[in-house]
């Protein structure tokens, strides 16, 4: 190598250096480049600030999250954008002392002010002296995260409070229903024992008030029906004469303690009997009335029921409510058919109330396929008009309001029962209920299931009556147990008593095992009929009903009519009943005799003068056969039908006469 | 008002109908009555010479009495006898064909029985007296009327004989 060769190389190698150098400068560059892009490319705001809170340098969505240009933020003190200043000698503190922190919970604030919800994991930066030179961090936006948190949190809580929405309503018609059925009950005892004309008055009242009672209850669950198209409508003979005349009755108590008058106007051409659902009819007539009612503060009410047309067998008919009452709004007409919904705001204040009233009335007649409208002025009062179709029907009303006593119930005997209920009251007015309908029959009481368990492993039983709801071990657990039993008493039928509205009650009474269920308030009669039903499936040996004795005590009189036609006065009772039990035996034999002669003239004159005393006695359908025999006899039709007809009206006299001389026994030691 | 005694005749074949109607009518009535009760027609005419302002008369009355005649004989009977009698006659409510009748026969009201019917014959019979009432009274105003004017022409006619008197015509 030559020393010429030397600053050739030297120059090479600078070069080469030279080129170099640029090289990594450009790498550098490049290197740069591309973590700034990658930063810029982030979601998440990266800064690095100063000790005295300045933004040395930041990405793009720094600039986004808090909303300032590049410029501004860069002026901008990093205090600025907490929303409590003081938070961040906090956040400097920990970061400090830690020298990093990850995912720190922050609220900042953007330029328009929006609070921004943030996650800040951050470091400090120092310089090779080990000098705090800033600190550098990531900030992530999690307000949208924390609003579909609370988001779903409120919708957690709203299902929630659904839930405990149905268990309150089923839980507070169980509580209240118990009771009501206890009232009612009571008041059918009551009923059977001898009362003055104004006591069969005031406990008509308490019984109404009771059902109507029950009927608001109804009320809030139907609503909640309605609205889950789950209500199912009745279609069954009644007279639209008769419900609302009973429901304006019931009303009048209340009218007159406001001193409104109450004025019922029903038209002549309304048809005796017409298929639809009595129940609705009421509910939507005692809303309307009830509301009339509070809403009057004098003048009167009038309720008018009218025949619009005939089409066929459909009755058009028309139904109106009129009050002098305070009147509605113009403006609230419209909405006083929504829910929850009052003319005035003021109005729940002053006259309570659920706002489900006319909401109801007008969801129900539309199920009915019928339209209802409203006319007011403030002031003038109101006047609710509608119109529901029915069909016109022949069929004999009285068969609904068929009683206990009725001659379909038969006799049983001595069964023996076991009755399962927690509640005293209803206790009483179960095995009263029953004693009513069957003299001779046993009942057992137990409090629990417990106790329904022991009883039963030392006696047998033909059936048992068990309420659901019970301390210390429920019926449906009784029931699984009794079930589990080795031996024929596992098989024993149960009925269960249900004061839940809800059907899902129903389905759980079932699964336990048992037979069949009745709701509280407990029917009567249809309690009879359950019984009677189960008794059958077991092949009950039902004692034989052509026994006469056994045949005729079912029948007991109802005195109401002639209490209330002698009124307060007891020796006019004592009276006609002396008459009727003279005489009623002397008109038997004399129709018996008739009869077999053939003599039907003369069963005329008997069956027509018997009436009276079936009437007396309450004997509602022997008194239509009596009307029945009366007129066959007298145009000689179906008189092959007399004996039969004839005996029945036999039978049934003489049972009623025996309680009946019972009933007056019973009366004079009352009398003293 | 209960100064005056009135008379009414039940007639039924249904001893607990006339027992409340008695009752009712007797206790109820704005006036004081005096009510008799018959079980068939046949003894309430055997009475009818004590002259009943009202007689309420049962169509069917052969429920105990076989051969009892009915309402509607009665009725033709009591008007031929007594037309100023006042009969009611009470039938069940199948009956309205024979209400008819005893209309035109010369009954004053028709009861169909059942619930309202003791109201009702309280209201008619009560309606029958104050017409004999109204009546009676019409009566004495006519005979007051009549002595008054009888009054008038006697002094008429004493103070033109004085006159004349005094004129020397006698």
């Amino acid at each position: 190598m030559s020393e010429q060769q030397f600053p050739e190389l030297l120059r090479e190698l600078l070069s080469k250096y030279y080129l170099h150098s640029k090289s990594i400068e450009r790498e550098l560059y490049k290197s740069e480049l591309k973590f700034r892009s990658l930063l810029e490319q982030l979601t998440d705001a990266i800064y690095f600030t100063s000790v005295d809170g300045k933004f040395i340098e930041f990405n793009r969505a720094t600039v986004d999250l808090l909303g300032y240009s590049s410029d501004e933020l860069r002026e901008l003190n990093v205090e600025a954008t907490y929303v409590n200043p003081e938070d961040r000698d906090k956040f400097k503190a920990i970061v400090t002392a830690n020298g990093e922190v990850i995912d720190y919970e922050l609220k900042l604030k953007s330029k328009s002010g929006d609070i921004i919800d943030c996650l800040v994991t951050s470091t400090v930066r120092y310089d090779s002296k080990g000098v705090i030179l800033g600190y550098q961090g990531i900030i992530r936006d999690i307000t949208l995260r924390k609003k579909a948190e609370s988001l779903q949190r409120a919708k957690d809580l709203a299902e929630q409070a659904n839930k405990f929405k149905a268990e309150f309503l089923a839980n507070m018609s169980h509580e209240i229903r118990t009771p009501i059925n206890a009232i009612i009950g009571m008041v059918h005892l009551l009923h059977q024992t001898p009362l003055s004309s104004k006591q069969q008055e005031y406990l008509q009242a308490i019984d109404s008030s009771a059902d109507n009672l029950l009927q608001l209850i109804n009320d809030i669950l139907d609503f909640s029906k309605i609205e889950a198209g789950k209500l199912q409508l009745e279609n069954k003979s009644f007279s639209i004469r008769k419900v609302i005349e009973q429901l304006v009755n019931t009303m009048r108590f209340k009218a007159d303690e406001k001193a409104i008058e109450l004025k019922l106007n029903i038209d002549e051409n309304v048809p005796e009997s017409v298929a639809g659902d009595p129940l609705r009819l009421n509910q939507i007539m005692l809303n309307l009335i009830s509301n009339a009612i509070k809403f009057t503060h004098a003048g009167n009410i009038t309720v008018t029921v009218r025949l619009i047309d005939t089409i066929n067998d459909k009755a058009r008919m028309y139904f109106n409510v009129r009050d002098t009452g305070i009147g509605i709004a113009p403006d609230k007409l419209n909405h006083i058919f929504e829910s929850f919904t009052q003319a005035n705001m003021d109005t729940t204040r002053i006259y309570g109330g659920t706002g489900l009233g006319l909401s109801i009335v007008k969801k129900l007649i539309d199920m009915l396929n019928g339209a209802i409208m409203v006319k007011s002025k403030p002031g003038n009062g109101s006047e609710f008009i509608f119109e529901i179709d029915f069909t016109i029907t022949r069929d004999a009303i009285e068969l609904d309001q068929a009683s206990s006593n009725d001659s379909g119930i038969p006799e049983i005997g001595a069964c023996r029962m076991l009755l399962a209920d927690d509640y005293p009251i209803n206790q009483l007015v179960t095995t009263e209920l029953l004693k009513h309908t069957w003299r001779e029959m046993i009942i057992d009481v137990a409090n629990n299931g417990k106790e329904v368990l022991e009883l039963l492993s030392k006696n047998d039983y033909e059936l048992i009556l068990m309420d659901v709801q019970m301390p210390e071990m429920n019926g449906l657990d009784a029931t699984r147990e009794i079930r589990k039993l080795q031996g024929p008493k596992a098989q024993i039928p149960i009925v269960a008593f249900t004061a839940y509205a809800t059907t899902g009650e129903v389905d759980k009474c079932l699964e336990a095992g048992m037979d069949d269920y009745i709701s509280k308030p407990v029917d009567p009669a249809m309690l009879c009929r359950k019984i009677v039903e189960q008794l059958v499936k077991r092949n009950y040996q039902f004692p034989d009903p052509s026994a006469p004795k056994l045949a005729i005590e079912g029948v007991s009189p109802d005195l109401s009519y002639l209490d209330q036609m002698t009124g307060e006065d007891s020796e006019l009772k004592f009276k006609m009943i002396n008459i009727m039990l003279e005489e009623t035996p002397t008109e038997l034999e004399l129709l018996d005799s008739y009869c077999k002669a053939g003599n039907w003239d003369g069963v005329r004159a008997v069956a027509h003068k018997m009436k009276s005393s079936l009437q007396y006695m309450g004997l509602k359908e022997t008194l239509e056969l009596a009307k029945s025999i009366e007129l066959a006899a007298r145009e000689k039709v179906d008189v092959d039908q007399l004996p039969e007809r004839i005996n029945n009206v036999i039978l049934t006299c003489k049972a009623a006469l025996t309680s009946l001389s019972a009933e007056l026994e019973k009366m004079q030691e009352n009398e003293g | 008002m209960k100064d005056k005694q009135f008379k009414v005749f039940l007639v039924d074949d249904d001893t607990k109908h006339l027992i409340m109607l008695k009752n009712h009518l007797e206790k109820r009535s704005d006036y004081d009555l005096k009510v008799n009760i018959f079980s068939n027609g046949e003894n309430c005419l055997d009475k009818m010479h004590e002259q009943p302002h009202v007689v309420i008369l049962d169509y069917y009355l052969d429920g105990i009495k076989t051969d009892a005649a009915n309402g509607l004989e009665i009725l033709k009977k009591i008007r031929l006898q007594y037309p100023d009698t006042y009969v009611i006659m009470m039938s069940g409510q199948d009956d309205l064909k024979v209400a008819v009748a005893t209309i035109d026969n010369g009954a004053y009201d028709y009861i169909i029985k059942g619930e309202s019917a003791y109201v009702r014959a309280q209201m008619i019979i009560d309606h029958i007296i104050e017409n004999i009432n109204t009546e009676e009274w019409r009566k004495n105003v006519k005979v007051r009327e009549n002595i008054l004017v009888t009054g008038f022409i006697l002094l008429g006619l004493v103070l033109i004989s004085i006159a004349l008197y005094d004129m020397g015509v006698f």
